[in-house]
């Protein structure tokens, strides 16, 4: 499925002090079976822009089309050419019919997901998302399991608590629970921080399974490694607004954008950059991390054993 | 086990077992949160005076509750922490713990003050400062940091890498002998953690006595360090110069720790059919792939 954001604006407590806007005129499209990167710092707007995509936010105006589920909150004017307020209130009343079946479809792993994890055991964890969308007990049951394969926890860890598990594994459960509702879209908030090398490769590893398995994932990051290795789409955010929209080889190879901003390329990417400068004929879209990096260099200089 | 607040006495005479030299001296030290359970193992180190050392291990192993033990935050179950030759009791932690400056890693959860100038004197007015001096002091350590025009700002206005400077501010404001940094710059992005970086080559430069202990998972703060640590399961397994550290890939793989980028490529390239011999860094790399 894709998921359509036309003239999206978040503002957090409108009219009120406090008030601070969030997002500004959001025109997005995620196609169907994408791999995005959603980029910028803290408070540039990600993680409501995140929440968006399957109504645990309302955009103050504007409308999200995913597939065939519209959230309508486009701006109502009067005659006089004003927003006609009142009418906008209505709007936002009116409860939403059916979100479920979005939230089913729309999946959303936030930061820190062990956190969010609560049943007693990590087979009742993970099955309780199916139940909760209407999955019989055996089949939410089913479901459950075959997520925890997919995130290589096995059958001994059923009965167990969750919150006996070390910091790794309690975060592959909480993603478990997600993924047992087979949701279209894997959104996922940072999910590599606070992970170790292994731990980060292993949870890419099974994400870009999903990925080729024919889900849409979208990717809230500050690790630019992740961005360059697996991303297709990189999208930058900046004080509510879309700054940049390309692919990562393109973002990290726009020198001027990356010197107002705070990004900085990868190491790796920075490097075959010097290399490059100090003659290495190499190919910067074949260079996704070291490995990918030394076959290019062996390309060019060949090797020597 | 808590570190009773009696009047200041006179401190404990420096032990004369303890070298001279010595800022830290760490003997058979174990700690466990729980009964039974040992997350500090007989660790035995000496850091000496003006080194820059870095902890490095995974999560878990070790690192922080160290940190927290030379601190006196936390009370060992054995062995002995002699700071400058001074053996730690609970009546003298209070005033060691004077010679040390402690950067955490959160900067959302150690912004005491309303404003970046109360933050900073916060810690001032804990150690008795002449209120008179603490003005000059505070600009002065906020220059340090290059945070001088954000002295009345609200925490709230700042981001993630200026409230770390100015925890680092708060730190030196006291001008401590001893500066520990818990990971303080692992929640930043890669400008504010260079910024970071720098600052404390700054404060080295101006004062090479000053010993750093940097807790870090960053290998680039790693290798700017006299020696580095390594912590595993509580226990520590090397302790050497960075080069030696790094070069053993086998044993940073085995307790999951990242190696260096230079040593990473090189070590695909062998792979993958081309041997350079062994790298020190990314300038001997680059030189030996363009030369």
């Amino acid at each position: 499925m894709s998921i359509k954001l036309e003239q999206v604006n978040y503002t957090y407590n409108p009219h009120r002090p406090g008030e601070k806007v969030a997002l500004r005129d959001i025109n997005l499209v995620f196609q169907d079976h994408c791999f995005t990167a959603l980029i910028g710092r803290t408070g540039s707007g990600k993680s409501t822009l995140i929440q968006q995509l399957n109504g645990l936010l309302l955009p103050t105006h504007g409308k999200i089309i995913a597939d065939d589920y519209v959230i309508d909150m486009t701006l109502v004017y009067k005659k006089d050419g004003k927003v006609d307020e009142r009418a906008m209130k209505k709007k936002h009343k009116v409860k939403l019919q059916n979100i479920k079946s979005l939230r089913k479809k729309v999946g959303i792993v936030f930061q820190f997901p062990e956190y969010q994890i609560f049943e007693e055991s990590v087979i009742k964890d993970v099955s309780y998302g199916p139940k909760n969308f209407g999955k019989s007990e055996e089949e939410a049951i089913k479901q459950a399991k075959e997520a925890l394969t997919l995130v290589g926890i096995d059958e001994s860890y059923y009965e167990r608590s969750p919150f006996e598990l070390s910091g790794g594994e309690k975060r592959r459960v909480a993603i478990a629970g997600i993924l047992a509702m087979e949701p279209d879209i894997l959104v996922l908030d940072e999910p590599t921080v606070g992970l170790d090398a292994a731990g980060e490769e292993k949870l890419m590893g099974l994400i870009t399974h999903l990925y080729e398995q024919g889900t849409s994932i979208i990717l809230a990051t500050h690790n630019m490694d992740v961005v360059l290795k697996y991303c297709k789409r990189a999208i930058v955010l900046d004080h509510g607004k879309i700054v940049h929209d390309s692919t990562p080889l393109d973002l990290f190879q726009n020198s001027e954008y990356l010197k107002s901003s705070s990004l900085e390329p990868p190491k790796v990417f920075r490097f075959a950059l010097d290399l490059i400068q100090g003659g290495l004929d190499l190919d910067l879209s074949k260079v996704k991390d070291t490995k990918t990096l030394a076959n290019e260099i062996i390309r060019v200089k060949g090797g020597n054993a | 086990m808590k570190r009773s607040k009696k009047r200041e006495i006179e401190l404990t005479p420096i032990d004369p077992k303890i070298p001279s030299d010595s800022a830290i001296y760490l003997e058979n030290l174990s700690f466990g949160y729980e009964p039974k359970k040992l997350n500090i193992k007989k660790v035995n180190v000496d850091i000496k005076k003006g080194q820059s050392i870095a902890f490095i291990g995974h999560n878990g192993s070790g690192k922080s509750t160290l940190a927290k033990l030379i601190d006196g935050i936390l009370v060992q179950n054995r062995g002995d922490i002699y700071i400058f030759g001074v053996k730690m009791t609970d009546d003298n932690a209070l005033i060691l713990r004077k010679d040390i400056g402690l950067v955490f890693q959160n900067p959302d959860s150690q912004f005491i003050g309303a404003t970046v100038r109360d933050d900073i004197a916060f810690g001032l007015e804990n150690a008795c400062v002449d209120p008179s001096k603490m003005n000059d002091i505070i600009l002065d350590c906020a220059t340090k940091v290059g945070m001088q025009d954000y002295l009345d700002a609200e925490p709230s206005h700042l981001s993630g890498g200026q409230k770390q400077r100015v925890a680092i501010a708060g730190a030196i404001a006291r001008n401590p002998k001893i500066l520990i940094l818990d990971e303080a710059g692992a929640m930043l992005d890669p400008k504010g953690k260079r910024q970071i970086r720098n600052i404390i080559k700054e404060r080295k430069r101006e004062n090479p006595d000053l010993t750093i202990i940097n807790i870090t998972h960053e290998i680039d703060d790693a290798y700017d360090s006299d020696r580095v640590l390594v912590m595993n399961g509580g226990q520590l397994i090397l302790d050497d110069k960075p080069e030696v550290v790094f070069d053993n890939d086998e044993l940073l793989r085995q307790i999951h720790l990242d190696i260096p980028f230079a040593h990473k490529l090189a070590k695909d390239l062998k792979d993958e059919g081309l041997d350079l011999g062994p790298i020190k860094n990314d300038e001997e790399l680059y030189k030996k792939l363009c030369q």
